[in-house]
């Protein structure tokens, strides 16, 4: 494990007992330094404490077993009886075997022992709630409104697939309600009999439920729902999401955080833990609540408490489609890493879409719009950005002033941003940046309805604004900060668009990232 | 009532927090469980000291540093990783995290709704990590996960039930 600099997981690190000298030295000195690392350590560590508190069962056991002794005969669990016959008390067993005084061996049994007793109310009441078996409550036991016997979608096919310790399920297995896929490693698409597809990527745990609900306890899908296919659900132990006519991607990562983004249409989304769920079908209380909607572009982080926050950028191989059945795996490593930007939490919930290796003609330009980035003319996009990394941002930036993104690369690069011609050319670029005299074209496809209208294919076709391209050499791995657009008030700025980022490896590494 | 019942009764009213406060400095469990017993000891010695118009759960564990300070130099199994101003400080801001708390047992509640809320293999690592007391290489291992991952997950877990604990804290608050 590489060595923890961040303050979360020195802590974690501290409470696990596995910090090295030098990341225990670290975490003295902050907590020396610095009076926010003491509060955050004190709040973390303090739940840890409380935990092992109320969770060690096997004291809680020691003190059960004193307790079910004495109450089998009449003893009155009352501390104050304990005050007298301590000698004659067991108390749970300690580890200390340092010499004590008579005088002192007594106060510390009947210390022990009256200690134990406050514990024994509040440790019984705690082991009963916490080892009283509360799974899940299984849909599948619910009378179904479907016949269970009729297959509702089939494995189509997989790739790279591991099934480990799970069964293997043949391409072209029709899936019931009640049946479920799980696999270690690799994609499976799913196609519903409805015309839905969903893909899963693994590690994955998913069971098909009635009513066009799949239950996705651990994993990645990536829904393509079908027109007249409205009403798709996705449901995860924390949300549940309902189709509105829409692509959308839901993932649970190892740290039981579920990731929800939407790539086109609309969906709603409701929030809700078991407490909502306990004594019906996973997902079914969720949608007692009230949805929060969400639209193309958007994207948002609950964690395992169902607390909601924006997601500021994912990478899109993290959603495999369909198409990524037909597609080699981009080789090397990834140079755009990360995406931030100036907005608090709250003020949007749009999320950036990091593209690896990506930008060729036709590629989406906007994750809040169906633009494609095209070649202004037929010999297609200028052949040194040929699948460059690159960055969807969302076109409604163009009119938010004093926005700052940053983009992190993680290693020498040539960083270029797509200028829309019709927009005043802000400091921060000209400042920095060198116009290559190259262009970029933009097809602007006005809200097409799915399967009513697609973008014209091929360089060339349909461009409707050009962008010129600049360019920054940055010389090793580092955070670059953008700016705004700096559109003028009078300006019409819905004739224009906002800017594009994408970046190439400088030449000396070029080889050893994406082809 | 006599000095006795009176302690006792302080005592067992401020035992939780003087636990949680001590497991945080000494993590090797018979190291914590010897601090218990010392501390307990000590406060009973010490009893006659004690003002009875200030908090007896602070007082508490301002005794509770000292002996456990005092136990570092006389040999502990794993020495204490915080120079003893470090340990005031966490003192301090734990201090200030009890501030118009309720009772030790509202917090107890508190977490047990927080818990009772996460998703159950989320429960399953708490289980493993505090119930069982398994290493990390032991719960990646049922988990099928890495050791790394397990560790990730169990901080994300731990941050969430104090995030979690927090809110339902200052609810309680809010309604007493």
């Amino acid at each position: 494990m590489s060595k923890r600099t961040d303050l979360n997981d020195l802590i974690a690190g501290y409470l696990d007992d596995v910090l090295t000298a030098d990341e225990a030295e670290l975490l003295v000195r902050l907590l020396s330094t610095d009076p926010h690392t003491v509060e955050e350590f004190t709040r973390v560590a303090q739940a840890d404490a409380l935990l092992q508190d109320v969770l060690d069962s096997k004291r809680q056991e020691s003190y059960a077993a004193v307790l079910r002794e004495r109450m089998g005969t009449h003893f009155d669990v009352s501390w104050r009886q304990r005050l007298e016959p301590a000698d004659e008390v067991p108390t749970p067993a300690k580890s200390s075997t340092k010499s004590i005084g008579r005088g002192d061996r007594r106060l510390r049994m009947i210390l022990g022992l009256a200690a134990s007793l406050l514990t024994i109310t509040v440790g019984l009441w705690m082991y009963s709630q916490w080892n009283q078996v509360r799974p899940f409550p299984d849909p599948g036991s619910v009378a179904d409104a479907e016949d269970p016997s009729a297959p509702v979608a089939t494995l189509v096919r997989t790739k790279r697939m591991k099934w480990g310790q799970y069964d293997d399920i043949a391409d072209g297995t029709r899936l019931r309600v009640g049946e479920s896929i799980r696999f270690e490693r690799g994609l499976a698409e799913i196609s519903y009999e409805t015309g839905t597809i969903a893909v899963l990527k693994g590690p994955a745990d998913a069971t098909f439920r009635p009513n066009r609900l799949l239950e996705i306890r651990r994993g990645t899908v990536t829904a393509d729902v079908a027109e007249g296919d409205e009403g798709f659900r996705v449901d995860t132990p924390t949300a549940t999401v309902v189709d509105l006519s829409t692509s959308f991607g839901v993932s649970i990562s190892d740290e039981e955080e579920t990731n929800v983004v939407v790539f086109d249409g609309g969906i709603d989304l409701h929030l809700g833990g078991r407490e909502s769920a306990d004594n019906e079908p996973m997902g079914h209380s969720k949608l007692n609540t009230a949805p929060r909607y969400m639209t193309a572009g958007d994207g948002v982080l609950i964690d395992p408490l169902g607390g909601i926050s924006r997601l500021v950028a994912f990478n899109r191989a993290s959603f495999p489609t369909s198409s990524t059945f037909d597609t080699a795996p981009a080789r090397g490593n990834r140079l755009i890493t990360a995406v931030q930007d100036s907005f608090s939490e709250g003020e949007t919930t749009k999320c950036y879409q990091i593209v690896s290796a990506g930008l060729v003609d036709d590629a989406p330009a906007y994750v809040d719009r169906v633009y494609q980035w095209n070649g202004v003319t037929e010999a297609g996009i200028p052949k040194f950005l040929l699948l460059a990394d690159y960055v969807m941002t969302f076109n409604d930036d163009k009119y938010v002033h004093r926005l700052e993104m940053d983009v992190t690369l993680a290693a020498p690069a040539t960083l270029y941003v797509f200028l829309d011609d019709r927009v005043p050319q802000p400091e921060w670029l000209t400042s920095a940046f060198e116009d290559t005299g190259e262009n970029i074209g933009l097809d602007e496809v006005h809200y097409p309805r799915r399967g009513k209208e697609t973008p014209p294919l091929g360089a060339g076709k349909s461009i409707d604004s050009t962008f010129s391209i600049w360019k920054r050499e940055i010389p090793q791995a580092m955070t670059v900060r953008l700016g705004s657009l700096e559109i003028r008030q009078a300006f019409d700025a819905a004739d224009t668009a906002m800017y594009g980022v994408a970046a190439v490896p400088l030449d000396s590494n070029r080889d050893t990232l994406n082809p | 009532m006599t000095d006795r019942e009176q302690f006792l009764q302080l005592y067992l009213d401020a035992e939780r927090e003087i636990r949680c406060f001590l497991r945080m400095l000494v993590r090797n469990q018979t190291d914590f469980e010897d601090a218990c017993q010392a501390v307990a000891l000590n406060l009973w010695k010490s009893f006659d000291s004690y003002d009875a118009t200030r908090p007896f759960g602070r007082w508490a564990r301002g005794v509770a540093i000292n002996v456990v300070y005092q136990q570092r130099r006389s040999g502990m199994r794993d020495p204490i990783l915080f120079p003893p101003e470090v340990a005031s400080d966490i003192l301090d801001a734990y201090e200030l995290s009890l501030q118009s708390e309720p009772s030790g047992a509202e917090r107890v509640e508190a977490l047990r709704k927080c818990v009772d809320a996460l998703p159950a293999r989320s429960q399953k690592f708490l289980e493993l990590r505090y119930g069982e007391s398994l290493s990390l290489a032991d719960i990646a291992k049922l988990v099928g996960s890495t050791v790394g991952a397990s560790q990730r997950a169990l901080s994300r877990i731990r941050a969430c039930l104090a995030r979690c604990v927090e809110q339902r804290m200052a609810i309680v608050r809010g309604l007493s």
